[in-house]
């Protein structure tokens, strides 16, 4: 990656790969990790962006591949090293952000699937259903009935947390 | 809950300060790797192509009764293969434990002395390539008919063995067409099979003494 190619393809599209990268991750270290595995393949893969789309759409795509591999890889590690895993509340980083209430959104938003996940931050960045669909590989007509539920199963979440 | 999920999230990032980037760490190292890990693989799959070409080439010819052909492009093609896999296990040597800049130039470095050295190559091999062929062509029985007819039809033809020498100066000519231009050439079919990993490089290479600049 050339440091122009980070400086003016990467660096202003960095708030979308962050916001992707905190949903998936419980702590600053796996964030940061997160964070430089999406540039590191962006980098990869630039020469396949084919301009079918819209540079920041394929960013948010990669993230959410990165992302979504890195959690499998991750998930996997965990069930071999079973016992050397540290207990989930103890590596929670539930203050990364300084507004409150986005912390306690994100700490909502990771007990969803991981799809789900993806589906409703691509619906909070306003991106269309045919957007999400395509982003995700997935029918547009159900994207409405899934943010439908997503959005009650974050209410559920939130009231259960007492917020 | 008060505020609605996407009034939190609009007003969460409102403050430039809530997306900042992290600082890339050790990127320069992983992105090294990558590339000459692509290189090599690519380089790898090359020579595979190049030895199963050979095998079918001679097949080819055996079966088309120019075994004597055959065996001289096999070997020719060998060469090639032999010479890539020396020149790549040269890779192997370089320091790991370099700074990933000082370990990027070397494989530059090891890179443009390959290219050097298949360019010398190439100069020998097309040339070879090209009158082995034809001279395989013409000196069996297809090219014995050939000449028949058209020694025939123009017996005054000047022949060198058998052959218009006509013909075989101009398979002469373009041979050496071929190795005047084999620089060029070679580069058209390096820049067809490694252009991207070249590309990234050189970014790389570029990108790592302009930080250090």
């Amino acid at each position: 990656m050339s440091n122009d190619f980070y400086k003016t393809s990467i660096l202003p599209f960095a708030g979308i790969i962050i916001k992707i990268c905190r949903a998936y991750t419980n702590t600053q270290e796996d964030f940061e990790d997160y964070y430089q595995e999406v540039c590191l393949q962006i980098w990869r893969s630039k020469d396949n962006f084919r301009k079918e789309s819209e540079w920041s759409t394929w960013i948010y795509r990669i993230s959410l591949n990165v992302c979504l591999t890195l959690l499998k890889k991750k998930k996997n590690n965990d069930q071999h090293f079973a016992s050397d895993s540290l207990p989930q509340e103890a590596t929670v980083d539930n203050h990364a952000f300084a507004d409150e209430s986005i912390n306690q959104l994100y700490y909502a938003i990771r007990q969803l699937s991981e799809v789900d996940r993806a589906v409703i931050l691509l619906y909070l960045e306003e991106k269309s259903y045919q957007e999400i669909a395509d982003i995700i590989g997935t029918n547009p007509n159900n994207i409405g009935v899934r943010i439908k539920r997503i959005k009650e199963r974050l209410k559920k979440i939130f009231k259960g947390e007492n917020i | 809950m008060e505020k609605s999920i996407e009034k939190i999230w609009k007003e969460g990032f409102l403050n430039s300060d809530a997306l900042v980037a992290p600082k890339l760490n050790d990127l320069y190292n992983q992105k090294s790797k990558h590339t000459v890990d692509k290189l090599m693989k690519i380089g790898k799959m090359n020579l595979v192509a190049v030895m199963i070409g050979a095998f079918i080439i001679l097949v080819g010819t055996i079966i088309a009764g120019l075994p004597f052909t055959g065996v001289l492009l096999f070997l020719l093609l060998t060469w090639v293969v032999i010479y890539g896999k020396k020149q790549a296990s040269r890779i192997k040597e370089i320091d790991k434990s370099l700074s990933s800049y000082q370990y990027i130039k070397e494989v530059d470095a090891w890179v443009k002395e390959v290219i050097s050295g298949y360019t010398r190559m190439y100069r020998i091999l097309y040339p070879a390539f090209v009158l082995i062929f034809t001279f395989g062509i013409w000196f069996s029985s297809y090219g014995d008919n050939m000449f028949r007819e058209i020694l025939l039809k123009s017996p005054d033809l000047f022949v060198i063995f058998g052959i218009p020498a006509i013909w075989v100066l101009g398979i002469v000519f373009f041979a050496g067409l071929m190795s005047l231009f084999a620089g060029p050439i070679y580069k058209f079919d390096l820049n067809l099979v490694y252009g991207r990993v070249f590309n990234k490089l050189d970014d790389l290479l570029a990108d790592m003494e302009e930080l250090r600049s």
